[in-house]
């Protein structure tokens, strides 16, 4: 009497993320305060003398947390929950409102906390801003949160507490993306330079191969659609790691100015289809199965890119619809900056360290050519280059604190 | 009937007396409709204890299905071990007696030897009823699902197994909680892709929809009742109230089918295995020609300074399981000699998920980046990163990147010089 019931595949289980908190409590606490033990015992586990309140009211889920003078929101899901929904009636008080949202994910059946990340205010404010709509709440997804408790208590150790604003979304009517983006431009101009003279400026730090490949981060492009899409909807987007590009104003698309004949297609999110096309025609193809979508680097797939020559790439994205797309304009540069691949490589022969010397230069100045040679078939066997190879495989989609080029 | 013995799983023969009861099961297949029956027969004849050793037989196929599933998804990444798994959820020895203890007016425990049938059962409270598949057929509803399903559900809720695999590391969610957390969007992919049965996509949508609204209350009313968080399951009338009313949680397990499908290669591309991808030389050392020698020691010193104490107070810690556990110790050499992840399980007879679990790299190195930084951080040079969010990012990151990284390709890392420095002082 033994039944054959063969079947795919299925979650029957769930790993326990690394730093999970486990909490030993018999009795039936509420979500809240399952985080805010799991907060305590990561703050007590490392011996940290950080004063958690309001101290008489902690638990109240009304209240926000005070953690060493930052004010911050808890939200708490579901263990394996896609989306945590925000509640925003702290967000409407200008100048009281959260520095910090804390997300915690909670098997409440088996006593186990994670935090999957935090969002600064600025942060939370640019990933919501174009759905606000008074509403009460609003819902993210649990990928937007970043660096775990390790990023909270980073944060409210290293940071002084007027470096998050409490500002809240005030004049919430004169919200659109453009003020934010050029807001967000410019302060990320400063922090960039300021980030590079401290942080980068010290030899310790700036040569390392690593250190450039982890900093890299892809492209958001705005994807066409031709779908009717509901008010306030978040526009969708493709991530484009290679090849770079930047806005051209004469032109609804983006404009990559190559330097080299074969370049790197790379997206860091899984795609359905990738196209190259010349004058309108379609020369180069290729879509994902249903068993698999497209990964990683593409190898340039045709024919060498000839100096002044314009070709158009598009790109869909996983979970797009035909007709979706991002389309770069790919403008081969004249003569006098244009270089063939197979040159380059050439000239490098297999010695190890001047690939990694022409990669880690090129990060910065002509990333295109220093991700075609980094995922090149011809590159030597190193560690350093596996190494850095594997950082960039595991980057996760674009970060979200940039604004789309448009 | 399928049991735990000492060298394995082995298969007892049961032989029955009851001769409708051989020629019953000689003539039904395995069905709901034969399993009902029999659960049926097992109450009516209360007394008789081969309706229920039948049953005690057929549940132990479905039990040990569910749990080699489980055993086989995560076997290569965690130290899973089958016998141990099973101990709880396979330990019906076929045995025609119930031993039940006892206490005795003088306060001394006898035990008392019933005959293992319904009626038995009837007279024990729930957390009494053991073996485990006694508890899965005396619980059974062949209303709500199959015995199969019924028995699979209970494999899923079954406390001591859920604190063995927590403590491997690994979760077991129950249906209900995983349709809970699920949102529509999720529930929608997962049909399209992967639902079967009757059900149409806006049925499931619906009853999603409604799951959710009367789920939090009844979880709530569950905890007020019975004092417990865990081992609520939807009942006839929540199964009705939902939109449209389902008379058996069948939609519902087949929605989370739905999701634990479509959810098979996402969750595990989440994982940190190991930091390996943060092991990396740096060939430039000669580039450091020019710099700031005075900061970039400062840098050192400041990690050296918050590392070992930190990397004591683990390993300290640590140390005390070495003398049960001699390969916990051999892990940390491997690994200060710089050995991978990879490397170090397979010379210490474990899987990869122990190394990286045992090392914790990345926590161990978020704790000692942050402590160098807040260190580092009141000095001038650093000052203007307390007013950078992204510049404290980019600062840890960047002292992690430090720890993992050799200045040259034949040279150990500085986390694990430090980490054998440790060991060997």
């Amino acid at each position: 009497m033994i039944e054959n019931t063969l079947k795919p595949e299925e979650m029957e289980a769930f790993p326990i993320p690394e730093g999970a908190v486990f909490i030993d409590s018999g009795k039936g606490l509420s979500l809240r305060e399952l985080a805010i033990s799991a907060l305590q015992k990561t703050i007590n586990d490392r011996q940290l003398s950080l004063p958690l309140g309001p101290v008489l009211d902690l638990n109240n889920p009304k209240r926000l947390l005070i953690l060493n003078q930052f004010s911050i929101q808890v939200v708490t899901a579901g263990f394996t929950t896609d989306e945590i929904s925000i509640p925003l009636a702290h967000w409407y008080r200008a100048g009281a409102a959260p520095q910090i949202l804390l997300a915690a994910q909670i098997d409440e059946e088996n006593n186990v906390v994670s935090f999957p990340g935090v969002l600064t205010g600025e942060e939370f404010k640019q990933l919501v801003s174009d759905q606000l709509n008074n509403q009460k709440e609003v819902s993210i997804s649990v990928n937007e949160f970043k660096g775990g408790v390790d990023r909270l208590l980073s944060f409210v150790r290293l940071l002084e507490p007027s470096a998050i604003t409490r500002e809240g979304f005030i004049n919430q009517a004169d919200w659109s993306l453009e003020p934010i983006t050029n807001k967000i431009k410019s302060s990320l101009s400063i922090t960039a330079f300021g980030v590079a003279a401290i942080i980068l400026g010290p030899q310790i730090f700036r040569p390392r191969l690593l250190g450039g490949v982890a900093m890299l981060s892809g492209n958001p492009i705005e994807i066409a659609t031709y779908t009717r899409s509901y008010r306030g909807s978040v526009p969708k987007t493709a991530c484009l790691l290679s090849p770079s590009f930047v806005d051209d104003k004469e032109n609804s698309n983006p404009i990559s100015f190559l330097s080299i004949d074969k370049p790197l297609i790379f997206s860091l999110e899984p795609l359905n289809e990738v196209k190259i096309s010349r004058g309108g025609n379609i020369v180069w193809s290729q879509s994902a199965t249903m068993e698999k979508s497209i990964q990683g680097p593409i190898q340039w797939p045709i024919a060498p890119i000839k100096t002044g020559e314009e070709l158009v790439l598009s790109i869909r994205p996983k979970g797009t619809s035909f007709g979706e797309e991002a389309k770069i304009i790919l403008q081969a540069n004249s003569k006098d900056s244009f270089q063939k691949v197979d040159t380059i490589i050439n000239s490098l022969g297999n010695k190890k360290s001047r690939w990694i010397k022409i990669i880690n230069k090129n990060l910065r100045k002509d990333r295109n050519l220093a991700l075609t040679l980094l995922f090149s078939d011809e590159s030597p066997t190193s560690k350093v280059l596996d190494q850095a190879r594997s950082v960039v495989l595991k980057k996760e989609g674009c970060l979200k604190v940039k604004q789309l080029n448009k | 009937m399928l049991d735990l013995a000492s060298n394995g799983i082995c298969k007892k023969q049961i032989k029955l007396s009851s001769e409708s009861l051989q020629e019953y099961i000689q003539l039904q297949e395995i069905s709901s409709n034969s399993d009902r029956t029999l659960w049926q027969i097992c109450q009516t004849e209360s007394e008789s204890t081969e309706p229920l050793l039948l049953l005690r037989c057929r549940v132990s196929h479905p039990v040990l299905e569910k749990v080699r599933v489980l055993f086989n998804q995560f076997q290569d990444r965690y130290d899973l071990d089958l016998k141990d798994m099973l101990i709880s959820v396979l330990d019906d020895t076929g045995d025609l007696f119930l031993r039940l203890p006892k206490r005795r007016e003088d306060g001394m425990i006898e035990t008392l030897r019933r005959s293992f049938n319904w009626k038995t059962l009837k007279e024990l409270s729930s957390a009494q009823i053991k073996p485990f598949g006694a508890d899965i057929i005396y619980s059974f509803d062949p209303d709500l699902s199959g015995l199969s399903t019924w028995a699979k559900n209970k494999v899923q809720a079954n406390t001591e197994l859920k604190a063995y695999l927590k403590s491997c590391g690994i979760l077991l969610i129950s249906p209900w909680a995983l349709i809970a957390d699920s949102t529509p969007t999720r529930v929608r992919k997962a049909w399209e892709r992967c639902g079967e049965g009757n059900l149409v996509l806006k049925d499931i949508e619906s009853l999603h929809s409604s799951y959710l609204k009367q789920y939090k209350q009844a979880k709530e009313l569950f905890k007020k009742s019975t004092g417990k968080i865990s081992g609520w399951v939807p009942n006839s009338s929540f199964l009705s109230s939902l939109k449209p009313p389902q008379k058996d949680r069948n939609g519902l397990l087949a929605l989370d089918k739905a999701i634990r499908q479509y959810l098979v290669g996402t969750s595990f591309t989440r994982q940190f295995e190991e930091g390996e991808e943060l092991q990396i030389e740096n060939p430039y050392r000669d580039c450091d020609e020019g710099s700031s020698t005075e900061l970039i020691k400062l840098i050192q010193q400041a990690l050296e300074r918050s590392a070992i104490p930190i990397i004591k107070n683990l390993i300290n810690v640590d140390r005390a399981k070495w003398d049960k556990d001699s390969s916990r110790k051999l892990a940390w050499e491997l690994y200060a000699q710089g050995l991978s992840q990879r490397d170090i399980a397979s010379r210490c007879e474990h899987k990869q998920a122990w190394v990286s679990k045992l090392l914790s790299e990345k926590t161990l190195s978020e704790k000692i980046a942050q402590e160098a930084a807040v260190e580092l951080i009141r000095r001038p040079e650093f000052q203007s990163v307390r007013k950078d969010p992204q510049g404290v990012d980019r600062m840890i990151e960047q002292l992690r990147n430090y720890l993992f990284s050799s200045e040259q390709e034949d040279k150990v890392p500085l986390l694990r010089q430090m980490i054998y420095e440790v060991l060997n002082q």
